[in-house]
């Protein structure tokens, strides 16, 4: 099998666990993940959105939540692959890179935008950065700018597709009218930009495709072509050990294919969510946010359909009717609760049948 | 000065050359998005031998910008 490493050390098994905010993936999940035998990663979207004056101090609150986080990951593992998901459209993104440098932890992953200086606030630190990209071109341009600029190369570079959960790399108009890639395609070409400087520089950068991944034999094809390991994220929402309400679990187990919506949001991209009161009721009208913790560099603060921030916090801490449930486009084919490990084995056997069918 | 700034341009961006004036802005006028910024910045501290620092590149938004940058050097 396959082998992956980061920050090196080798993970057992080539899945890493996606970040998911808000409060979706912290430390009971990415705990579960490390025990299970792939990578964990802690989502800092707005992980100290339940705590006390969030609302006055979201960056101070924050980063208390992500030190405890972290902290309570590395007490069950202390060397496990444990990383971080930050994404670069959020406001204090240097504060808050400057402050993961000195976590132990081993990677930083940054999509939602092209994290082109990520690199620098981790220089000396031995936490390694990485990306998501949703085309060749960002990859091309990311690996080319970090040579250039730091004399680094991304740690690993995730390959996002059009049926990942949250925000997409795409815009409404490309999805509407189906002007996007495959996964499949987009991680072939992103290998073929990669080689190019994984020859140049004598070095490998593993390549990790995301989106939809929800078998073994899944995982196996990607493997052929060529990836180094899989991200999965919305499989591990339906997981007891998945830090989400149960309430917002409930909505994964319970979705239909119709249920799975593409909604705008103020980060400016489609995001792909459950549908249910919320995302009918934006259908005909904003909402008005609550508050406002300047949470996006992006967002316009004024005649938003809805803050990013409370909506997905609301749902993540168990109104999952009147918050938004971010999730990806095969959610329909969860159809039951089991532990992290439970999901890890069926899709590591499966994954074992698959590769053995090509021979 | 102007010109190779703006052949840079017509090959990074895949725009006309009539398209490209003094005043045009990057995003705007010669539709750059993030990804191809970062690119035509590359491209110019290639042609120009020069690094130019992260600030700076987020300050060129138009070709003006670029122009009034490197006259400085
Ligand atoms: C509920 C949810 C929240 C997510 N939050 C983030 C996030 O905060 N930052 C990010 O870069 N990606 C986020 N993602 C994307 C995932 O990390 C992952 O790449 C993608 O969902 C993979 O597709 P899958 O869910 O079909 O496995 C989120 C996805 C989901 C489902």
């Amino acid at each position: 099998m396959k082998k992956l490493i980061i920050n090196n050390k080798e993970s057992r098994y080539p899945i890493i666990q996606g970040g998911m905010g808000i409060g979706i993936s912290l430390s009971k999940l990415s705990i579960a993940a490390i025990k299970a035998g792939i990578v964990g990663t802690i989502s800092a979207a707005q992980p100290g959105f339940l705590y006390a004056n969030f609302r006055s101090d979201a960056l101070g609150n924050n980063l208390k939540a992500l030190a405890k986080e972290i902290k309570a990951v590395r007490k069950e593992c202390p060397s496990g692959i444990l990383g971080v998901n930050c994404m670069y459209a959020g406001t204090n993104y240097d504060k808050y890179i400057e402050f993961l440098a000195k976590q132990d932890i081993d990677f930083i992953v940054s999509g939602a935008g092209l994290p082109v200086d990520l690199p620098k606030y981790l220089v000396g630190s031995k936490v390694k950065p990485a990306v998501i990209v949703s085309s060749a071109k960002a990859a091309k341009i990311i690996c080319k700018k970090w040579m250039r600029t730091y004399k680094v190369l991304p740690e690993f570079i995730v390959v996002e597709g059009p049926l990942a959960g949250g925000h997409l790399g795409f815009s409404k108009e490309d999805m509407m009218s189906g002007n996007y890639k495959d996964l499949e395609t987009l991680t072939e070409e992103v290998l073929i930009e990669v080689k190019k400087f994984e020859d140049e520089f004598k070095t490998s950068i593993p390549v990790i495709p995301a989106g939809g991944i929800n078998s073994g034999r899944e995982i196996a094809k990607f493997m052929k072509i060529g990836s180094s390991a899989v991200q999965i994220a919305t499989r591990f929402i339906a997981t007891t050990e998945c830090d989400a309400s149960d309430e917002y679990k409930l909505m994964i187990v319970n979705a239909k294919e119709e249920d799975i919506v593409l909604v705008p949001s103020p980060v400016g991209l489609p995001g792909r969510a459950i549908r249910n009161t919320f995302t009918k009721a934006l259908k005909v009208g904003n909402f008005k946010p609550r508050f406002c913790v300047d949470c996006l560099r992006v967002c316009a603060k004024k005649d938003i359909p809805y803050c990013i921030t409370e909506k997905l916090g609301n749902a993540s801490g168990g109104d999952a009717e009147n918050g938004l449930v971010f999730s990806g486009a095969k959610a329909y084919l969860i159809d039951k609760m089991a532990t992290v490990k439970e999901v890890v084995d069926e899709l590591v056997v499966d994954y074992l049948y698959g590769l053995r069918e090509s021979k | 000065m102007f010109e190779r700034v703006k052949s840079i341009i017509v090959e990074n961006l895949g725009v006309n050359e009539e398209e490209v004036n003094i005043n045009s802005k990057l995003a705007e006028d010669l539709g750059a998005d993030s990804l191809d910024a970062v690119e035509l910045i590359m491209a110019i501290e290639d042609e120009f031998d020069i690094s130019i620092k992260d600030e700076d590149a987020n300050n060129m938004r138009s070709v003006q910008d670029i122009l009034d940058y490197l006259n400085k050097l």
